[in-house]
């Protein structure tokens, strides 16, 4: 149960050589403290914002913009490890994150509440009804490309205009890798895994520094990125300055209320209507349909083309 | 594997290794990533395709759409094939990938191709019931750049994600095709078609 399937031990040792070789180039190189922000780069896409700045760093920073941000468990979990095993190992991971040292006693104002298991099993942004922060695992089928090399996957929704955080989903490969969760014969250390995505969740981008948790490259085996560097630490406490302590009152609570359902129904207003004006509605259901009308339309000729060709 | 394969490959390698380096002048900064995966080596890649293409991609279109795994922003692109390594999909292909931008809502997948329209990549793409994917994400897609010397070469896809080093002795295929030129990226994706067995 510690072994990742998709390993291929054994095969071309010749080549072990090579790969001697990237691992120099990467471990020899000079270590810089770079923390970057994931941004949202207008007409790009994602792209990041780094500290010293970098040529081509673009947009507005992801940010969550309420100091009280959740998550919540699938309650399935995985055969590899069960719910509260597995919702301890997050919140862990989050309080490397919000426990941050930003000196003369301060912390990022962020914290990250746990809400409890939820039903749906699969990444969702509802734009007109509840949502949650789901962290899940795919322990039958890995639904995307990648089956075999992707162990985790973060899917951030945003507002474009601001950088504003709507909704954060990861889904982790339980159907083609196992992971380990201990300190002995460690392979793809969970925790390590959670706290580098945790990174992400809060909008952090990968650093330059070798030794940060949100270093693009690490070694298996090592449960290094269990704790943050001083690379991370001042990253997190830029994007959070502290400030007031943030009150208990303080409402967690996902984008249009809390939902532990997929695909719930649509939230209506005492006026019958709906959020359609709403920040997060990006067009109307309408548009949608029609735009993948002619989209379908358009493969349709496309395929009828090919067929008609010699 | 045939040593004239392995002696390629390592020749590949050494560049690119310093060329994908993190801390590589050639790599720019640190774009948007978190999806986590294992290097996957060029031969599995090109098993794992329904074709290899050298395209040009000529327009974009992004939506929601209702997939098994939840309603998500997906992207489907259009490319023009110049030409088609393995497989035959005909002149164009539309290839779809997650995430995207929809009206004011921005939806990022870390690890996926982000293929932008005017930009040629070498792609290895894989066929499923409902549409053409990039294999292995980000790990498929190989943006071809211009040198100073006028040789195209082969760049990282921009948002590759975390891509960890395999258990055992294996070189990613991005190792042997990022920094690469294209012509012998595709010598090396010949080689590995004529010798499917030898590999096993």
């Amino acid at each position: 149960m510690h072994r990742v399937n998709a390993s291929n031990r054994g095969r071309f040792a010749p080549i072990a050589v090579g790969l001697a070789l990237v691992a120099a180039a990467t471990l020899l190189a000079p270590e810089a403290s770079a923390y970057c922000r994931t941004t949202s780069c207008k007409g790009v896409g994602t792209g990041a914002r780094c500290t010293p700045v970098r040529p081509t760093d673009c947009g507005v920073e992801l940010f969550w913009k309420s100091p009280c941000v959740s998550f919540s468990m699938q309650k399935d979990a995985s055969v590899q490890i069960d719910v509260d095993d597995a919702t301890q190992i997050f919140v862990d991971a989050f309080k490397q994150w919000t426990d941050a040292d930003c000196g003369e006693g301060k912390h990022p104002r962020i914290k990250v509440v746990d809400l409890g298991p939820v039903a749906c099993h699969a990444h969702e942004y509802n734009k007109k009804a509840g949502n949650a922060n789901i962290i899940l695992f795919h322990d039958d089928v890995w639904p995307h490309a990648g089956a075999g090399s992707t162990l985790a996957l973060t899917t951030v929704t945003y507002n474009v205009d601001t950088g504003e955080i709507y909704d954060a989903d990861m889904e982790l490969n339980g159907a083609n890798v196992e992971f380990t969760t201990g300190t002995d014969n460690v392979l793809y250390d969970l925790p390590s895994i959670a706290t580098h995505e945790t990174g992400h969740f809060l909008g952090m981008s990968h650093s330059a520094d070798g030794t940060a948790t949100m270093f693009a490259d690490y070694m298996p085996g090592t449960i290094n990125l269990r704790s943050l560097s001083n690379d991370d630490i001042e990253g997190i406490c830029a994007a959070y300055p502290p400030g007031d302590p943030i009150p208990a009152s303080c409402d967690p609570t996902p984008r249009r209320g809390f939902e532990s359902q997929c695909s719930p129904p649509p939230i209506v207003t005492e006026d019958g209507s709906c959020c359609a004006t709403a920040p997060g509605s990006p067009r109307s259901a309408g548009a949608s349909a029609l735009a993948a009308l002619a989209l379908a339309l358009g493969l349709a000729a496309k395929r009828r083309a090919e067929r008609a060709r010699p | 594997m045939r040593v004239r394969a392995s002696l390629l490959a390592l020749s590949l390698a050494l560049p690119a290794a310093l060329l994908v380096s993190p801390h590589s002048p050639h790599t720019g900064p640190s774009e948007a990533q978190a999806a986590v995966s294992v290097v996957i080596s060029l031969d599995e890649l090109v098993t794992s395709s329904s074709y290899v293409v050298v395209a040009k991609a000529s327009e974009r279109q992004s939506m929601w759409e209702d997939t098994p795994n939840g309603r998500r922003i997906v992207t489907y692109t259009r490319l023009d094939v110049e030409r088609s390594v393995v497989g035959e999909p005909g002149t164009q292909v539309w290839v779809r990938t997650l995430g995207g931008v929809v009206g004011d809502v921005g939806q990022w997948v870390s690890g996926e191709a982000v293929i932008h329209p005017g930009e040629r990549s070498l792609l290895f793409l894989h066929k499923t019931p409902t549409a053409v994917v990039v294999t292995a994400m980000a790990q498929g897609h190989y943006p071809v750049i211009t040198t100073e010397g006028g040789l195209p070469k082969l760049a990282p896809s921009p948002d590759a994600g975390t891509i960890l080093p395999r258990t055992g002795p294996s070189i990613g295929a991005r190792e042997v095709l990022v920094g690469a030129t294209l012509s012998r990226a595709l010598v090396a994706i010949e080689e590995v078609k004529r010798a499917p067995r030898e590999r096993k």
